[in-house]
């Protein structure tokens, strides 16, 4: 007589799991302010992407005897003030804007949120040590301390995204210990921390993805910041150097002319405003639905 | 969600309306200075002159002033030996100054000079005589102190006073230029300061005093000097009470000062453009003036590649400065240059014109064994709206042939060491000439030089006799052959000679008839006045 194996009926969790679409995925969807920046950001992703291929001329061509004019069929948004065409300008600077802003916020990001996870979990004199340490860092405001480190190394793109990126630092790590010791308390970690798990496993296993929605507000948050930080440098000079366009060095270079073509200067400003405005909205909108607070009102 | 949207929107409209109210009241509290600035004007108050610096003044100690700011400052305070007719500035309208008269000895190595007697100091320093003029010129030629105009004193071997209105100077050879050492308006050279100021305890203000219709007040470095009448000026009290000079970097800040009456006179700008717009003001005038401000593109020959003469000629040859000059400045702003002087410089020669042929420029280049290409060391460039646009232009068109030249933006007093220390690799440089040939032509490429960007020596035997040669013909030959020699070594590629574009309001009486001016702004002496 053969033995009858019976067939157990598992349930398998984790393959509904993975159809099930996350609830902050779906708050955020329902936010159409948050989705129209998103879609605006990776519209302007794709024109810094596809550069190249955008531009109507070439962004360094100079045509003196055609300097300052206005808009035309030719030239949709003018030529500025040493005869280049201002939306190609504006096309390949939006580059410089992006990789600058996802530059910065990478460096504070892994700086930032590491040392925050740490001393938050940590606590104790290291936490005071490093959060005062900080503190000091934070006091400096962050174009002083572009322009102080710029000043003192050179300015190029990388000193610039090392320079902003450092000065977030404080404001990253604030975050990420202040989630860090608010879910230290919770039971999940101190039964981790029972079964022997090391801080390391603890920290990156358990913590780290917990924490991500905050983490991504406060990033999402910095991209305005940097954005808007590299273009004030570079409206001073002491920025991205000519002849590479940035938002920032256009402006400056519209700025004598703003009585003949105000254009030149205003253009680049939009797509600034437009950009650093999107960041805004969709660390917004990313708050709103990640937030637990929200989450609860919301349920 | 959509209450937060709404207050989003509400804010920004708040915003708007903020911005839009803000503007209204600039405007309103605009005009109340306008007529507040005509008031002073009007008689009842101070006189006070209100001057624009478009950079910051560093160093205002006249023996060290560098700048054109500088010189701007320092002009109503000192006095040297000669000066310009006031309103010219050109080799043959020098005139004596603190010297009433002077006489040359057949041998050119004697300059003996007669000193106006009377002539008091500001702030009590008493009287001025000839130990005061020993003594500044002793301080510029010692090497110590380290002034920047050493080599315009350099054939000077000794200062000689028989009594106290009697000047000897003995040099080691003859110096027919001499003079123009010895004018401070517009040169800011051989500016006579007060030994026991210059050496008391204190700041500027204490230590710059000289004999000028004008005393310094206060200085604050990058901000504002602040000057007070001389009452007892030598050639009468000055109609004045104040001038103000505040620095305001931007142009358009400069411009909208200068429409509402905030200041009195500026700096213009020659490009085509904005005189267009300003000359339609109607309280402004506007006068385009010589001398001449020259550019060059200076190139350093101790920087490699630059050494390399073949380079030089491709870079020369690239750049397309015609157009430049024509889209940028009106035809009579702007005049091409013939020669490494302009021609309102004493001795200036034709020598020709610097061919624009990108074709010949990658030929040379693949002939000095660059075919693809070369990369210029980095150079910085001062952030003076002028020489971005110029510097943007010269990157873009050496770009095209494939020489590219990385630039950096700094202020204007990291840039000025930067060049007097031959530290930068190409300079697209203006200056004014020093009005005769030989001044400027020894001052810019000659080894010792004071202002040599180049580090070019090329020349120093040919210029040092054209310095010493007392009759009038020999010298104009050996300045021409000097000017072709330097023309032909590629080491500063004459671009323009544009005219200063004096800007001032109508109330503002200079007291004189400019027809020229060294520095950049007409001076201001005892007679000029506010109507």
């Amino acid at each position: 007589m053969e033995p009858t194996v019976k067939k157990a009926n598992y349930y398998f969790p984790e393959k509904e799991k993975r159809k099930r679409k996350s609830p902050e995925w779906e708050a955020f969807k329902k936010n159409k302010l948050g989705v129209a920046s998103l879609v605006i950001l990776i519209i302007f992703c794709l024109i810094a992407i596809f550069a190249p291929m955008l531009m109507p001329y070439d962004p360094l061509a100079q045509d003196m005897l055609n300097r300052l004019a206005g808009p035309s069929a030719d030239h949709w948004l003018g030529v500025d003030p040493n005869g280049r065409d201002i939306l190609s300008r504006i096309i390949l600077g939006s580059r410089t804007s992006l990789i600058v802003g996802f530059g910065a916020v990478l460096v504070s990001s892994l700086i930032g949120f590491g040392i925050g996870m740490i001393a938050g979990y940590k606590g104790g004199r290291l936490d005071d040590i490093v959060m005062r340490f900080l503190d000091s860092i934070m006091s400096i405001p962050l174009l002083l301390f572009g322009v102080m480190v710029v000043v003192a190394l050179n300015s190029s793109m990388l000193t610039l995204i090392i320079a902003i990126g450092i000065g977030l630092v404080p404001g990253c790590a604030r975050v990420a210990r202040g989630s860090t010791m608010e879910l230290k308390e919770k039971e999940f970690i101190k039964s981790a921390i029972s079964m022997g798990a090391s801080d390391i496993r603890i920290l990156l296993t358990h913590i780290l993805p917990n924490i991500t929605g905050a983490l991504l507000v406060i990033s999402t948050l910095h991209m305005t910041t940097v954005i808007m930080v590299e273009a004030s440098l570079s409206f001073l000079g002491v920025g991205i150097q000519p002849p590479t366009p940035t938002w920032g060095n256009m402006i400056q270079d519209g700025f004598n002319f703003v009585r003949d073509q105000p254009g030149i200067a205003i253009y680049p400003g939009i797509a600034l405003i437009i950009v650093s405005v999107s960041f805004n909205v969709l660390g917004d909108a990313i708050r709103d639905a990640v937030d637990p607070h929200i989450k609860k009102q919301r349920n | 969600m959509v209450r937060k949207n709404r207050v989003i929107v509400v804010l920004f409209l708040l915003i708007c309306s903020a911005f839009i109210a803000a503007g209204c009241t600039n405007e309103e509290s605009a005009t109340e200075t306008e007529t507040d600035t005509k008031a002073t004007a009007g008689g009842d108050g101070e006189k006070v002159l209100k001057v624009g610096l478009p950079s910051s003044p560093g160093n205002i100690d006249p023996h060290f002033a560098t700048t054109h700011v500088e010189y701007e400052v320092v002009q109503p305070i000192f006095n040297g030996l000669m000066r310009f007719q006031p309103g010219t500035a050109s080799f043959e309208t020098i005139e004596g100054d603190l010297a009433e008269s002077w006489e040359v000895s057949d041998d050119g190595l004697a300059w003996t000079f007669k000193l106006r007697k009377g002539v008091q100091w500001q702030k009590g320093y008493g009287e001025f005589t000839s130990a005061d003029v020993k003594y500044s010129f002793e301080r510029i030629m010692d090497p110590k102190v380290g002034s920047s105009q050493r080599t315009l004193f350099k054939y000077v071997k000794e200062i000689e006073t028989p009594d106290d209105y009697t000047v000897i100077l003995h040099l080691t050879q003859p110096y027919p230029s001499l003079p123009v050492s010895l004018v401070v308006d517009g040169l800011a050279a051989g500016a006579i300061v007060k030994k026991e100021a210059i050496e008391s305890e204190g700041d500027a203000v204490d230590k710059l005093v000289g004999t000028g219709p004008f005393a310094l007040e206060s200085y604050s470095p990058g901000e504002k000097a602040v000057l007070t009448k001389h009452e007892d000026y030598f050639r009468g009290e000055p109609k004045l009470d104040k001038i103000e000079m505040t620095v305001m970097r931007d142009l358009t800040a400069r411009e909208v000062a200068l429409v509402n009456g905030d200041i009195h006179m500026t700096i213009g700008d020659a490009d085509k453009l904005w005189l267009e717009r300003m000359s339609k003001e109607e309280d402004l005038i506007i006068e385009a003036t010589g001398s001449y401000n020259v550019s060059y593109f200076h190139m350093n020959v101790n920087i490699p590649p630059l050494d390399d003469i073949r380079v030089r000629k491709a870079i020369a040859h690239a750049i397309d400065f015609e157009s430049y000059r024509k889209s940028m400045y009106d035809e009579d702003i702007a005049v091409p240059l013939t020669s490494v002087l302009s021609d309102d410089a004493y001795g200036h020669a034709d020598i020709g014109k610097v061919e624009y042929n990108p074709e010949l420029s990658k030929k040379l280049l693949a002939e000095a064994g660059y075919p693809d290409g070369i990369k210029i060391p980095k150079t910085l460039t001062p952030n003076v709206d002028a020489y971005i646009r110029a510097n943007s232009f010269i990157q873009e068109q050496l770009r095209q042939v494939g020489i590219e030249v990385p630039m950096e933006q700094v202020d204007l007093p990291t840039w000025i060491p930067a060049i007097y220390g031959q530290k930068n690799s190409v300079n697209f440089q203006t200056g004014v000439t020093r009005v005769h040939g030989i001044v400027h032509l020894h001052r810019v490429w000659h080894s010792e030089g004071n202002a040599n960007f180049t580090g070019y020596s090329g020349s120093d035997e040919l210029l040092e006799r054209a310095e010493a040669e007392m009759e009038e013909e020999k010298a104009l030959e050996l300045y021409k052959q000097a000017q072709q020699e330097i023309f032909d070594a590629y080491v500063s590629i004459p671009i323009l000679a544009g005219k200063q574009i004096n800007v001032r309001r109508k109330e503002v009486d200079l007291g004189y008839e400019l027809k020229a001016t060294g520095i950049y702004m007409a001076p201001k002496y005892e007679t000029t006045d506010l109507k």
